[in-house]
Parts: C-alpha cells; structure tokens; sequence
C-alpha cells in the first residue's frame, strides 16, 4: 500500500509538471461550455453565416436541457475520448524510452503495484477534468435552457464516467504492448472506434457493448431512470476494464525487457 | 451586425478567459523549456493563434519528454 501511494504521488506530480493537470479540465470545461452556447445562439449564427436568401425563415425548435446534455456527452465521447487516449499514449511509453522505468523496478516494487498505481493516477485526472467539463454544461444549461435536476446529471455523469474507466484500461494496456506512443493511440482509437462500429452493426449481440453507455445516459437523462440494461452494460464495462488491466500485469511481466 | 452587439457577453466571457488562461500557462510552459519537439520558435504562433487546438497540440506533441 505504502508503495502504491508513493507512485501515485509521483504520477501526481509528473502531471502538474507535464501540464496535464491544468490543459485536460480547461479543454473540457471550454468543450462543456461551448455545446450550450452554441445550441443557445444557433438561430443568430446560422443568420450571420448562411448566405441566405431575403425572407427565409429558420424555426429552429429550442432544444430541452435534458437534449443539450446529451449532446454534450457526445461531444465528450469523440473530442473527449481522442483527447483522452493522447494525454495518455505516453504514461508508460515515455518511461520505458528515457529509462526511468529501470529506477522503478529495481525498488520492491510490483508490476501489479506499478501498473495500477499509474491507472488509478490516471483515471483520477481523467474523471477530474470529465467531471469538471460536465458540471459547467450543466449550469449553462439550467440558465439558458430549462432546470435539469442534479440527480439526473448525476446519474448520466456516473454512467458515462465508465465509458473513461474502459478507455483508460485500453490506453494503459496497449501502452505496455507497444512502444512507439503513435502506436498506442492509433491502436487504442482503432479498438475503440472498433467496438463502436460492431455495437452499431450487430445491435442483438452486442447488448452488453460498453458503447451502448452513450444510450443509457441519453435513456437516463430523457427517461429519467435506470433500465435493466444499464446495469448489464456498466456490470460488462467494468469487467472488461479489470480485465484488460490484469492483462497490460500479465504482459508487462512478459513483453517488458529493461534496460532498452 | 445588430446580433453581435446584442450577444451577452457575459455568457461569453468565462469561455474567452478560460481559453486566455490556457494559452499563457502554455506559453509559460513553453518558455521553461530548453528545446521541443521541432524548432522552438514555431511553437509560439500555433499556442497564440490556433486558439484552444495550438495550446493542447503543444502540450500533447511539443514538449519533449525528459
């Protein structure tokens, strides 16, 4: 225990230095607000941009806020999970390039310690700068729209929160496959524009996809409740997330040579 | 060009500022550096006029990792 706190203070530090601590929650706070804004002032850019003629009529139906949000969450799920898989291509990648891995492993230290110390730092920031992002859509959205109830925000904030729980798992364990930092996110977006694509294709088989938690937190948000299903997909993400956690343990153990 | 005065600047402000505060804590960032990746000058004019993108392009591809 004792170790893993240490290395999860040092992956704290690394990310105030790196900048991670401070670019990640303004990014996604900037995204967060920009969604009801722009949905807000649509009629007055479409005017201002379109080369329209004289007398159109655009009547454009004020979205709820409920709508607003989960548009918002589908800005998340494509600028956010790319943003996301790149701030974190390099957390083992850069370790193992510049050798500082060596000074790591060389201590008592476990790869289990090690591997998950960096996931757990990781995954805080990540859902840090989400939650971050999600809380000023949210308050934009009960001033320009109508009042979402917190505890519906809330719920859709939990669920998609797993959506990050996996990615991070998929970046860490295609970080300690691969090497070159390109690689990992190319690879991690792959795998996850993947499963997005099969979950669309095969709906019947993939009920248990974690793709589907964009459709849970929409059913949450506009139904206000919880389904069956959203159990059955959050129960899958977050098996999958361990397991594709205690695989990047089992594979850090075997693929990683130290000292080049 | 009656819109763009009637536009609540107060809606817009904080959006403004947040993305100020991330170009000048990048181009903090960016003087502390020694080198980047590709010539260090190039950075300043992709962090000050790309708004939003040239900051995070920065951090994420700029800064070389020692």
């Amino acid at each position: 225990m004792r170790n893993f706190i240490i290395l999860f203070n040092k992956e704290m530090k690394e990310s105030l230095r790196n900048g991670k601590w401070i670019w990640l929650p303004i990014v996604m706070m900037v995204i967060g607000m920009m969604q009801p804004i722009t949905s807000y002032y649509m009629p007055q850019i479409l005017e201002m941009a379109g080369n329209l003629p004289e007398g159109a009529v655009i009547d454009i139906p004020t979205p709820s806020g409920e709508e607003v949000l989960i548009a918002t969450l589908s800005q998340f799920g494509t600028i956010g999970t790319l943003l996301f898989v790149l701030a974190l291509m390099n957390v083992i990648s850069q370790e193992r390039q510049t050798g500082a891995i060596v000074f790591v492993v060389v201590r008592p230290v476990r790869v289990f310690q090690y591997i998950v110390s960096k996931y757990v730092a990781q995954l805080f920031i990540l859902l840090v700068a989400f939650a971050a992002g999600y809380l000023f859509t949210w308050y934009y959205t009960n001033f320009l729209f109508n009042y979402v109830p917190w505890i519906l925000m809330l719920g859709s904030l939990g669920v998609y929160s797993l959506w990050i729980v996996l990615l991070t798992a998929v970046t860490l364990l295609f970080g300690t496959v691969l090497r070159n930092s390109g690689g990992i996110a190319g690879m991690s977006i792959l795998f996850l524009a993947m499963l997005s694509l099969l979950t669309t294709l095969f709906p019947k088989y993939m009920e248990w996809s974690p793709s589907n938690l964009s459709t849970e937190t929409s059913k949450i948000l506009i139904e206000g409740e919880w389904g069956s299903s959203t159990l059955l997909v959050s129960v899958s993400t977050l098996t999958l997330s361990i397991l594709f956690l205690g695989l990047a343990v089992y594979l850090f153990k075997k693929l990683v040579r130290f000292g080049n | 060009m009656q819109t763009f005065t009637e536009l609540n600047w107060a809606l817009i402000a904080p959006l403004i500022g947040l993305q100020l505060i991330l170009m000048i804590f990048a181009l903090v960032n960016w003087a502390k550096q020694d080198e980047t990746n590709g010539p260090k000058w190039m950075w300043i004019p992709i962090i000050v006029f790309v708004s939003m993108i040239g900051p995070v392009a920065y951090f994420i591809f700029g800064r070389k990792n020692v």
